[in-house]
């Protein structure tokens, strides 16, 4: 192994000018960092955009949108930018190529360049999906992309077609990161590192590949067969031609409901290592967890039609789909209690990695707490597209799986840049986040129960308050955002060196045991697990 | 400590020949799971389409 006193010195440390290292990188350490990257910026335009739209809902009337179809369409491109190109790439591209193949002692991803392929294709993809809002009248059918909203009748222009074709792209680089994954963490690990010895992030990443997997191809299928529609003359979602609407919104749950998991599982990973470390203590029920995961992953393969409540499906099929979603609380409910339990009688520090676990765990929880609300098929026939469904998803994935990813960018950045954040200004990053993010998406439970419908720019009076209040707390959030490059920036800058293991006694897997940062190739000699 | 690992790993060193094979094997082994899951892939896009072109 290259331990940390020789890395800088090893003389596999050498590494490719600029272009060749950035450009046609093949090391899965700088493929992890260009999809950080890439995250960051993409993260940038997708909260620009939240931040026009809580503008436009300060208060009643239009205020910045012409109307409601540019409306749509930038609520729409809020949604795929921040699933496809801010939350993905950040836990599963960016986390995931850094550390699963040093977690498991591995040289590199089994496919380096299939590796750098997966990246490239994400450009395009992002680049095609913010250009359809400046083509025609942009691409307004949510991020569901729904027939007949999505069809040539209401969106005829190519903003649509483009926006489907950035899906295929975004979609095609994640089967293909999806497949490096599974075999590298199937055939690279380093001899006596076994399934039951993983760390539990690595077993995150395999069971969200698998969902990668199984679920993109679905919404690939659908998103075809929409193209074809829209433009071939086929007729698979036209009543008129022997089609059936219905039947996209089954393919496209089919993916949608597994990539909520996608989205989330990855967080749970980062979150078991940082409230193990800053316990100092092992996690509890070590194999619960993990299959925990596995349970999460297969059981959200059956509950996709709870989105389609009010699509007309039979009240049999609604009491199946019932069932089976609330009995995904079961798994969640082992990670949640185990996670309380570790830290239980752990010796504690608070530090930011932390503050953004525990405030993981706990809007985490409240995020799954009105899902099972929403599980409810007869709950659902009132709360169903209203602001209770948008505080409900934002609470699981605006405040989860992005508090996932700042509680991995402060666990790992001095790993991944060698330089430690300043812990006054994280701390401070973090309750400005805090407040902003429950501020923002509370006050929506309420309008929703108010009944106010999501994706519209304009609302009744009786409901401006917890509008505004909304507004207000979005404006905390996007302070907190800018604050949080001012401290990666100083963090760059003037951070204090970090030593290979920062964390300390808590921090036991293998990314601890290299210099920080790792040398360019981490291992040149295999490790053999004990 | 999110797995069980009680005690540091420790180098596996190896002769250049043994290092070769070692790494051949698992090439293949690589390409041979890859296959396998493109397979995979390719049968649920088709899936998804067929089942539509039934009706």
């Amino acid at each position: 192994m290259a331990h940390a006193a020789e890395a800088h010195h090893d003389h596999h440390d050498h590494k490719p000018g600029f272009v060749a290292r950035w450009f046609f990188s093949t090391n899965h350490k700088d493929i992890g960092t260009l999809y950080i990257l890439f995250s960051l910026f993409a993260a940038i335009i997708g909260i620009g955009i939240s931040f026009l739209m809580r503008l436009e809902l300060q208060q009643p009337g239009m205020q910045i949108f012409a109307d409601g179809q540019v409306w749509n369409a930038y609520v729409s491109a809020h949604g795929l930018i921040m699933v496809f190109f801010v939350i993905m790439p950040a836990l599963i591209g960016g986390f995931g190529n850094w550390f699963v193949p040093i977690m498991i002692g591995a040289p590199d991803m089994a496919f380096p360049r299939l590796n750098n392929i997966s990246f490239w294709l994400m450009v395009p993809a992002f680049l095609l999906l913010a250009g359809s809002l400046f083509v025609g009248e942009g691409p307004g059918a949510g991020w569901t992309i729904y027939p007949p909203l999505s069809d040539n009748a209401f969106h005829p222009s190519p903003a649509m077609d483009m926006a489907l074709f950035s899906l295929h792209l975004a979609g095609a680089s994640s089967i293909l990161g999806a497949a490096n994954f599974i075999t590298t963490i199937f055939n690279m690990r380093a001899p006596g590192m076994t399934l039951h010895k993983m760390p539990l992030f690595v077993w995150s990443i395999l069971v969200t590949a698998f969902l990668l997997l199984l679920a993109v191809p679905v919404l690939g299928g659908a998103i075809t067969m929409l193209i074809t529609d829209r433009n071939f003359g086929t007729a698979f979602f036209d009543p008129a031609g022997g089609g059936d609407p219905v039947l996209f919104q089954h393919l496209f749950w089919f993916f949608g409901h597994p990539e909520v998991y996608i989205m989330i599982l990855p967080a749970f990973g980062v979150i078991s290592h940082v409230i193990s470390t800053f316990s100092k203590k092992p996690v509890f029920g070590y194999l619960g967890m993990a299959y925990a995961m596995v349970a999460i992953g297969v059981v959200g393969f059956v509950v996709w039609a709870h989105h389609m409540y009010t699509s007309g499906i039979d009240v049999d099929t609604r009491a199946y789909f019932m069932a089976a979603t609330m009995i995904i609380a079961v798994p969640t409910g082992v990670k949640i209690f185990s996670w309380i339990a570790t830290m239980w009688g752990g010796s504690l520090k608070m530090d930011t990695p932390m503050l953004f676990a525990v405030g993981f765990i706990f809007l985490f929880t409240v995020g799954g707490v009105t899902g099972v609300v929403l599980a409810n098929a007869g709950i659902t026939q009132i709360l169903h597209n209203t602001y209770y469904v948008v505080a409900h998803f934002h609470y699981v994935l605006s405040l989860g799986a992005v508090f996932g990813i700042y509680a991995g960018i402060y666990y790992w950045i001095g790993k991944m840049s060698g330089r430690q954040y300043p812990e006054k200004l994280g701390k401070i990053h973090f309750w400005l986040t805090f407040v902003g993010v429950n501020l923002t998406f509370f006050p929506m439970h309420f309008l929703g129960n108010q009944g106010m419908p999501r994706r519209y720019p304009d609302y009744p009076d009786a409901m401006w308050g917890w509008n505004l209040i909304s507004s207000l707390g979005s404006y905390i959030s996007i302070v907190s955002f800018l604050f949080f490059f001012y401290v990666m920036w100083v963090t760059l800058r003037r951070g204090e060196q970090a030593a290979p293991n920062y964390w300390g006694e808590g921090a036991t897997t293998l990314e601890w045991q290299v210099s920080s940062p790792p040398p360019f190739h981490t291992f040149d000699e295999l490790p053999r697990i004990r | 400590m999110t797995a069980p690992l009680d005690r540091p790993p420790v180098d596996m060193p190896m002769t250049a020949e043994e290092r070769a094979l070692f790494e051949r094997r698992r090439r293949a082994r690589n390409w041979a799971i890859l296959a396998v899951l493109a397979g995979l892939v390719v049968l649920f896009y088709f899936i998804s389409v067929a089942r539509l072109l039934r009706g």
